[in-house]
């Protein structure tokens, strides 16, 4: 079990180190990172399997002895998916890196996996301040791959980036975890919660900051960090723009919820008016407004980026039910969403790759010339909609189910429903333009396509697309593994 | 024999600087200088031992107990700042041979040796002896040889720099005096241990509130507490940029180090909280001076301007956690002058070598200095992570306590003014960090090729940031450690 564990944590920063030993063979390095980084996929599916053996709802753990470390249901999820989406991250970087020539393989191999190695150790921190610990240095790590080519916008999306992030959480999560410390004493992550004897009426307040201390999770008025981010290249868009970094905020955000305050202790005591919580409404607010934001967005990478801080809102939202069920269903969409965004990601870094086509309206008639990846990418945005037999249904349809289940929750039926229209709206324009017939050539639109020459690009698309489709059999694996998750 | 060791450590420097000032070869006075210095380091490292395994040690001249005779007693605390000035002081000389060949000519380096040597003595006095008047000549002997070495510079600013620095700094050693005096005339005694004994009958004496007073009134003068800042400023501006380092690590530090021994051990927080108003006053002077010292840095265009700006709202922080008047305050401000000595000992190292190859220390000259001097770059990175509070730092853990110990005393307006000064030091360095790393638009493209960095210099930096690091990772055992050696 420790074995594992010492597998996981070590193989990123092997990555890293291989990324600084081979840079004399960029495409050797690629591939030697690609298989590296599987192991550590096979090492959370192990540690999975070891926890079920051990059957306790909180495992301590110890890291080379003496640095100490927690695993439970909800971060081994959050680890399990992000070393997946990582290793086919990987292989999709082989040939975009072939192709792409501005990204200097070693910064880039070497950043990302310091990345993903921090991104563990937020899952595994035993408890909040060495979680915030991480969370920044995340934020400091994934800054040079934003700011990777480093001409002057760039540095000023980078700039942006860092200052949002690192500002909100000096701000208001640092102060918010100054508060629990001096009141409390610690802020270990214990089953049931430690936040019991809050003063009164601080605990709605604490929970705010909390939301929007870790803005990572993209919550509107924070969001703006998240289009600026997508300066970076597409392999770095899609692994942490649009699963560890933002997925980390929720995952965060999940933690506080369950381990810190306590469910049953957060839904009586935050303030609260016709059976709807505050928390819900800022959520839905966030829901609503980048939706409709993505609406008037003409280039691909922001389009994806606004969908995200809409679909991180409907994991939040899920989250602010405050109930069992209600926590399965944003883990359950975290990790859909995750799988379909980063799909769509690698189909449109497939296409600026081999045409650098980065405007929606470009896309006109790639349908017919690039059928297999746009037939992934199309099937990807069902699944962000929410249609039947993808992820994001699944996932949808569950949110559905834990809002009607308990005391039926109208506030969040009727915010999803609407993001549901607005989502489908903006994404079948896309899927039309598409597949529509180009009016004017654009001379951009000259397609260099080849199987040949992407063919590791492809190969991950159809990994995550598999992903997407394989859902209906792996969501029941991670309703056992909530199961387990005592409140 | 460790007794007099206590005394040797003051008696050799003044003893050798006194004979360099005779001797007119400058190669062989550096080299006499950095052996007494490195002396001088031991003998304070042995003496920390010595305290931590058996106790305090106390030293009487001439055989003459206290309270008629001259005592030296050192503690735990005072052992470990012992080590630091007299370490910064050698570190600083020896990475800096190649600046001041090249700032002073070999004339006046046998007197500016001589001196610093001297200064060093007084510092040293001032933290190891145990009687109030030898307190204020040892203030005295730092003070005088530090306008002496401010004047010793390249710049000619300098002189009238010195000249303020006099002015001020006999002005507060006047109030010193004067307090001292005061002090004497109500208790009887010079002795401090004597003085604290008899202090309990005394709490209600007006006289010692006077000098309790006017002494709080100089030491604040010469830390360069907000207000009372611009000497520091001036003469910081203009010092050569070998004795930077040294000054500016050490010289205030050492001073609001006599501060918190006042505050906690001579007269007690008792007395100071229930007879005093000093404790409201150092929060709301030092939330004052963070805000409008960090401001101030952030117009600057200079970066020796920057640091010294920052300085002064860093020691704002301390002047807060002193105010505190509790168990976390001392702790707090302990950490903050400590992880200060060392992340701003560093940073003016590094400046003064960008200085030295770069001959400028405004910002758009130093565009892309990535290139030119990497490994520079990266240890400034780090150390200006400290200043700003970012995690796995002493400054974070500063920050981080700073945050508990006010929310404790219930201070949530400070906090604020705190957090956004905090948030402004992100800004006003990631300015200069982001021009270090990449190139602007308006700059031309300058040949650069990679400068020989000194290679003593990013030695002893890399020991400085690394014991930083190390007790930002392992910070349960540094607060272990400073448990013990405070309480």
């Amino acid at each position: 079990m420790s074995g594992f564990l010492f597998l996981l944590l070590v193989t990123p920063l092997i990555c890293t180190f291989l990324s600084c030993v081979l840079h004399k063979s960029k495409h050797a390095m690629s591939i030697i990172i690609f298989v590296v980084s599987s192991f550590s996929f096979l090492a959370s599916i192990l540690l999975i399997k070891g926890f079920l053996d051990i059957g306790e709802h909180l495992v301590a753990m110890n890291f080379l002895g003496f640095i100490s470390m927690q695993l439970e249901p909800i971060s081994l999820i959050f680890i399990c998916m992000v070393t997946f989406l990582w290793s086919c991250t990987n292989l999709y970087s082989i040939s975009y890196l072939k192709v792409n020539h501005e990204i200097i393989p070693t910064k880039f191999y070497f950043f990302l996996s310091i990345s993903i190695f921090v991104t563990i150790c937020i899952a595994l921190a035993p408890n909040l301040v060495v979680t915030f610990i991480f969370y920044e240095l995340l934020t400091i790590f994934t800054y040079p791959l934003v700011a990777h080519i480093g001409g002057d916008k760039e540095c000023k999306s980078a700039r942006i980036y860092l200052y949002m992030l690192m500002g909100a959480s000096m701000l208001l999560f640092l102060p918010a975890l100054g508060f629990l410390l001096a009141h409390i004493g610690h802020s270990d992550f214990v089953i049931g919660g430690i936040a019991k004897n809050l003063p009164v009426g601080s605990v709605t307040i604490l929970f705010l900051f909390f939301l929007y201390g870790v803005a990572k999770s993209a919550i509107v008025p924070m969001h703006f960090w998240l289009p600026e981010a997508m300066v970076a290249s597409f392999p770095v868009s899609a692994v942490l723009h649009a699963v560890a970094v933002v997925k980390s905020g929720i995952f965060i955000m999940l933690k506080i919820s369950v381990y810190i305050f306590g469910l049953d202790y957060l839904r009586s005591n935050i303030f609260s008016f016709l059976d709807t919580n505050i928390v819900s409404v800022l959520c839905g607010l966030s829901l609503l407004i980048s939706s409709v934001f993505a609406i008037y967005q003409t280039r691909i990478k922001l389009l994806l980026a606004y969908s995200t801080i809409s679909q991180l809102s409907i994991c939040l939202l899920a989250m602010s039910m405050f109930h069992p069920l209600a926590i399965t269903a944003a883990i359950l969409h975290m990790v859909s969403h995750a799988f379909g965004k980063i799909t769509l990601f690698f189909a449109s870094g497939y296409v600026y790759s081999s045409s650098k086509i980065s405007d929606i309206k470009d896309f006109a008639g790639l349908g017919n010339k690039m059928k297999l990846i746009m037939a992934m990418f199309t099937m990807a945005s069902l699944s962000i909609i929410g249609l039947p037999i993808f992820a994001g249904f699944i996932s949808k349809a569950y949110i559905y189910y834990s809002a009607i289940s308990q005391d039926i929750n109208y506030f969040v039926l009727a915010v999803l429903s609407i993001s549901i229209l607005i989502t489908a709206d903006y994404f079948i324009k896309v899927i039309y333009i598409i597949y529509e017939e180009p009016k004017v050539i654009s001379k951009k639109a000259e397609v260099n396509y080849s199987y040949k020459l992407h063919s590791s690009m492809t190969c991950a698309i159809i990994l995550t697309f598999l992903g997407l489709t394989s859902y209906m059999f792996l969501y029941d694996h991670i309703v056992d593994l909530m199961s387990l998750v005592a409140y | 024999m460790v007794k007099n060791l206590l005394i040797l450590e003051i008696l050799l420097p003044i003893l050798v600087g006194c004979v360099n000032c005779l001797n007119r070869r400058s190669g062989l006075i550096y080299l006499i200088t950095s052996l007494a210095l490195s002396v001088v380091c031991c003998f304070s490292i042995y003496i920390a031992f010595y305290v931590f395994s058996y106790g305090d040690i106390h030293y009487y001249f001439g055989g003459w107990l206290p309270p008629v005779g001259i005592a030296f007693k050192i503690t735990k605390l005072k052992s470990i700042f012992a080590i630091l000035i007299s370490s910064i002081a050698l570190l600083n000389f020896l990475q800096g041979k190649s600046i001041l060949f090249n700032e002073l000519s070999d004339a006046r380096i046998p007197g500016f040796c001589g001196v610093f040597l001297i200064c060093v003595a007084g510092f040293l006095g001032v933290v190891s002896t145990n009687d109030f008047f030898n307190l204020y000549v040892f203030i005295e002997i730092a003070s005088l040889t530090s306008y002496a070495l401010v004047s010793i510079s390249s710049n000619r600013d300098s002189f009238k720099a010195a000249f303020n620095y006099l002015v001020i700094g006999t002005i507060a050693a006047t109030f010193i005096l004067l307090g001292i005096g005061y002090l004497y005339s109500a208790s009887g005694t010079l002795n401090i241990d004597d003085f604290i004994t008899k202090m309990p009958g005394l709490v209600n004496s007006k006289l010692i509130k006077l000098g309790y007073y006017l002494l709080m009134t100089g030491l604040l003068i010469k830390s360069g507490l907000f207000p009372l800042h611009t000497w520091f400023v001036d003469s910081y501006k203009a010092s050569s940029s070998f004795v930077l380092p040294f000054l500016g690590a050490v010289s205030s530090k050492t001073y609001i180090l006599l501060i918190i021994i006042l505050n906690y051990v001579v007269f007690g927080q008792d007395y100071v909280s229930n007879n005093t108003r000093i404790n409201l006053m150092l929060i709301i002077m030092g939330a004052v001076a963070s805000l409008i010292a960090a401001i101030s840095a952030l117009r600057e265009k200079n970066l020796r301007n920057m640091l010294v700006f920052s300085s002064i709202s860093q020691i704002g922080y301390i002047f807060i956690a002193i105010g505190l008047g509790n168990r976390v305050g001392v702790i707090v401000a302990v950490i903050f002058l400590i992880s200060n000595i060392f992340a701003k000992a560093s940073l003016f190292i590094l400046t003064s070598h960008i200085f030295l190859l770069n001959k400028s220390y405004i910002i758009e000259k130093l565009d892309h200095l990535k290139e030119r001097m990497p490994i520079t770059v990266a240890l400034f990175m780090i150390n200006a992570a400290s200043i700003i509070g970012i995690p796995v730092t002493m400054g974070f853990l500063a920050k981080m306590g700073l945050i508990v110990g006010l929310i404790q005393e219930g201070r949530f307006f400070i906090l604020c003014l705190i957090v956004f000064s905090s948030l402004i030091s992100l800004l006003y360095i990631w300015k200069f960090l982001e021009y270090f790393l990449y190139t602007k638009k308006g700059s031309k493209d300058i040949e650069s090729p990679r400068f020989n960095e000194n290679k003593v210099s990013i030695f002893v930096v890399v020991l400085l940031s690394s014991v930083n690091l190390l007790c930002g990772v392992f910070f349960e055992e540094f607060f272990v450690f400073l448990n013990n050696m405070i309480f």
